[in-house]
C-alpha cells in the first residue's frame, strides 16, 4: 500500500509512470546494453577459467604434423579432430628426455555416444584430480573408468557394457566385438576429464590392432603402420629451459609436432576476442544511446515540466531540491536499466552456458551476481548523473518570474 | 501582516508600477484591479517574493523578505504565503489529492491529510481525490488550485486572476468561495483581477493604470 503522503519516490515514480514508453524504452536500451557487456564478461571469465583448468600444468603437446592449435582444441579440450598420430616408440623416446618431468600419452579415435574415449594412463587422472565417485581404476584392457558428465547423462552404473563407435563424432560405425565394461565413475572435477570414457591405451590399441576387412583405406594403414602409434603426448617440464629446447627437439623429427598450450590458447584468445570487442563495443553503443535517450526524454521533459517546476519553487522548494529531484529521477531510470540488464544478464548467461553445454559437452559454471554487477549499477548511476546533470541545471537555473509572466 | 514602502518593480530593469504604501492586517481582504499588461502579475510576485523588485520593501510578520537568501525566501513563502496563479496548472503526473499535499511537500511543511481532506470537502471536490489530475473539469481544477495554495494554512493568500477563465456563475462562486474561506481562516486576502464583475466586498481596492502607478 502507498504512503498517504507525498514523497520523493512517489513524485518520481508518478513522473516516470506519467511517460511510461519512453522511460521504458530508455530503461530497455540501458539494460540491454549491460546484459550484452555482462554476458560477454561473464561466459569470457568461465571459458577463460575453464581453459586454464583443462591446461592445467600442461606445458607441451606432441602430436602428429598439423596445425598447432588443432593440436591444442583435439588433445587437450578434446574439441576438434586430431593432427595425426606419432609412433609410440618415439613418444617413448621423448618421454625419458631429461627435460620432461612428465609425459602422458593420449590414444583417440573412437567415441561413445558422442563422448570421447581416450586410451591413457592413470596419471591423466591424476593430473585433473579426478577422485572416483564408486568403483575403481582401470587395471585391465577393455575396463573404463566414466567421467562424471557422461556417467550422469547415460545414467551409468559400474559393470555396465558399452560399445565404442569408430571416429570422434557419434557415428553407427560400432566396435561390437569390443565391448568395455565401466569399473570406475569420476566424481565432477569441473575439467575436461568430465566429459570423457577413460580406459587404459592397450584397449584402443587392441580395439584397432585388427582393422575392419570391409574398410580397404584402413586396411592399408594397418599395413603401412605396422608398430603401435598414439595421438599425443602431453608433457610437463622438468626445468624452464625445456620451453626453448624440447618444441625445437620435437619439431626436427620428421613425424612428431609440438604445440605449447599458453601460446595456442592465447592465440585462440585473441582470435576469439576480436568477435568479443564487437559485441563489448555493440553494448558500449547501446549504453551511450540509452544514456542519450535518457538525456534526451528528462530534457524533453524537463522542458515540458517548466511550469511545474516553478510552481516547485514558488510552493517554497529551493532550487538544489529542485536539482536533487531531477537527477534522482534519472539515477532511479539507471538504477531500474542496470537491476534489469543485470536479470536480463543471468538469464543470458544461463541460456549460453546451457546452449554451450548441449553442443559442445562443455560445463560452464555461471558465477551469479558478483562484483562486475555491482561495477554495472555504479556505471549505471554515473551514466544516468552525466545525462540527468544538464536537465537537472536547466531546471535549476528557471527563471520564475519569466516564466509566470509568459503564462 | 504584510507592509509594502515605496515598491517599484517591474522586469528586466523596467519599472513597470509602483505602489508607495500598503498596509494589510490580517483577516483584512484587498482587490487589485487594472487593465492587462498594468503590472497586476508583477505586483503579486513582487509582494510573494518571488522577485521583480527595483526598489522598496515588502515586510511580512515584521520580516523584509527581499533581505533574506534566496533559498530562505524560498521558504519562508512556502510557509507563509499560499499562491494561486491565473494558470491553474495541476501536475498531470499527480492526483488530485497529491497535487494539494504537493504545497506542504515542496515547502517541507507537515502534510496535514485530516486538512487535506477538510479542505477537500469545503472545497466541494473530496471525491475527486484519487483521481488523476488530467480527468477533471476546469471549475474542479480551479478549486484544487485552492485547496493547493491553503494546505499550508498560510497566513497570506495571493490569487492573479482566479477568475479570468471563468463563466459568470463560476467566477461568482469562486469569488465568493475565497472570500468566505479568507474569513473563516482569517488570512490575509488579496486577488488581482481585470473583471469588471468584481466589485464590491473588499476593504481595500488598489487599482493600477495603465502608466503602472497604484491608486
Amino acid at each position: 500500500m502507498s504512503s498517504p503522503t507525498l514523497n520523493l519516490s512517489r513524485l518520481i515514480w508518478a513522473n516516470i509512470r506519467y511517460k511510461a514508453l519512453s522511460s521504458a524504452f530508455n530503461v530497455i536500451l540501458l539494460a540491454m546494453g549491460i546484459a550484452f557487456i555482462l554476458t560477454l564478461l561473464h561466459l569470457d571469465n568461465q571459458i577463460d577459467q575453464r581453459f586454464t583448468r583443462d591446461l592445467k600444468g600442461i606445458d607441451l603437446v606432441v602430436s602428429g604434423k598439423g596445425s598447432p592449435l588443432q593440436m591444442i582444441l583435439s588433445n587437450v579440450f578434446h574439441l576438434d579432430i586430431p593432427t595425426g598420430n606419432i609412433p609410440a616408440s618415439e613418444a617413448d623416446k621423448l618421454a625419458k628426455n631429461r627435460m620432461v618431468k612428465q609425459a602422458i600419452p593420449l590414444a583417440l579415435g573412437d567415441n561413445y555416444n558422442g563422448y570421447r574415449i581416450v586410451g591413457t594412463n592413470k596419471e591423466y587422472i591424476e593430473r585433473y584430480n579426478g577422485v572416483l565417485a564408486s568403483g575403481r581404476l582401470f587395471t585391465a584392457p577393455m575396463e573404463v573408468v566414466i567421467g562424471s558428465e557422461v556417467a550422469v547423462h547415460f545414467k551409468m552404473t559400474l559393470n555396465q557394457e558399452i560399445v565404442g563407435a569408430h571416429g570422434l563424432v557419434n557415428s553407427d560405425d560400432l566396435h561390437t566385438d569390443f565391448p568395455y565394461t565401466v569399473v570406475g565413475i569420476l566424481k565432477p572435477t569441473g575439467t575436461v576429464l568430465d566429459r570423457l570414457v577413460i580406459t587404459g591405451i592397450e584397449s584402443v590399441w587392441h580395439v584397432h590392432e585388427h582393422p575392419d576387412e570391409d574398410d580397404p583405406e584402413e586396411v592399408a594403414y594397418k599395413s603401412e603402420h605396422p608398430w603401435n602409434e598414439i595421438t599425443a603426448l602431453l608433457i610437463t617440464y622438468k626445468t624452464p629451459l625445456a620451453a626453448a629446447q624440447l618444441p625445437r627437439l620435437v619439431n626436427k623429427s620428421s613425424s612428431m609436432q609440438a604445440a605449447s598450450p599458453a601460446f595456442e590458447v592465447a592465440r585462440l584468445n585473441r582470435l576469439m576476442g576480436v568477435g568479443g570487442d564487437i559485441l563489448s563495443a555493440f553494448g558500449a553503443i547501446l549504453i551511450a544511446f540509452s544514456a542519450f535517450g535518457i538525456f534526451v526524454t528528462l530534457y524533453s521533459s524537463v522542458k515540458d515540466r517548466e511550469y511545474d517546476i516553478v510552481l516547485l519553487r514558488v510552493m517554497g522548494a529551493r532550487r538544489s531540491r529542485i536539482f536533487t529531484f531531477i537527477l534522482l529521477e534519472t539515477i532511479g531510470l539507471g538504477v531500474a536499466g542496470a537491476i534489469a540488464g543485470i536479470a536480463l544478464s543471468q538469464i543470458f548467461i544461463k541460456g549460453a552456458a546451457l546452449w554451450i553445454s548441449m553442443a559442445k559437452h562443455i560445463t560452464l559454471e555461471p558465477d551469479g551476481v558478483g562484483h562486475a554487477e555491482l561495477y554495472a549499477l555504479g556505471a549505471a548511476i554515473v551514466i544516468s548523473v552525466l545525462a540527468g546533470i544538464g536537465p537537472a541545471l536547466t531546471a535549476h537555473r528557471i527563471n520564475i518570474l519569466e516564466k509566470l509572466r509568459q503564462s | 501582516m504584510l507592509v509594502v514602502k515605496n515598491l517599484v518593480a517591474g522586469y528586466d530593469g523596467k519599472a513597470v508600477l509602483s505602489l508607495p504604501a500598503l498596509d494589510l492586517r490580517r483577516g483584512e481582504q484587498c482587490l487589485v484591479r487594472g487593465e492587462s499588461g498594468s503590472g497586476k502579475t508583477t505586483l503579486l510576485c513582487a509582494l510573494a517574493g518571488l522577485g521583480g523588485v527595483i526598489s522598496g520593501t515588502v515586510t511580512v510578520d515584521g520580516n523584509d523578505i527581499y533581505s533574506l537568501r534566496e533559498d530562505e525566501r524560498d521558504q519562508f513563502r512556502g510557509q507563509k504565503m499560499g499562491i494561486i496563479f491565473q494558470t491553474l496548472h495541476l501536475v498531470k503526473s499527480l492526483s488530485v489529492i497529491d497535487n494539494i499535499l504537493l504545497g506542504a511537500f515542496a515547502s517541507k511543511s507537515v502534510q496535514n491529510l485530516d486538512w487535506a481532506n477538510e479542505l477537500l470537502q469545503k472545497l466541494g471536490i473530496y471525491d475527486l481525490r484519487h483521481k488523476p489530475s488530467t480527468g477533471i473539469s476546469q471549475g474542479q481544477a480551479q478549486r484544487v488550485a485552492i485547496a493547493r495554495a491553503l494546505i499550508n494554512k498560510p497566513d497570506i493568500l495571493l490569487a492573479d486572476e482566479p477568475t479570468s477563465a471563468l463563466d459568470r456563475a463560476s467566477a461568482q462562486s469562486v469569488l465568493a468561495l475565497l472570500t468566505t474561506l479568507g474569513h473563516d481562516l482569517d488570512l490575509s486576502l488579496i486577488i488581482s483581477s481585470h473583471d469588471e464583475r468584481i466589485f464590491d466586498d473588499f476593504e481595500k481596492v488598489l487599482t493600477l493604470s495603465s502608466k503602472g502607478a497604484a491608486q
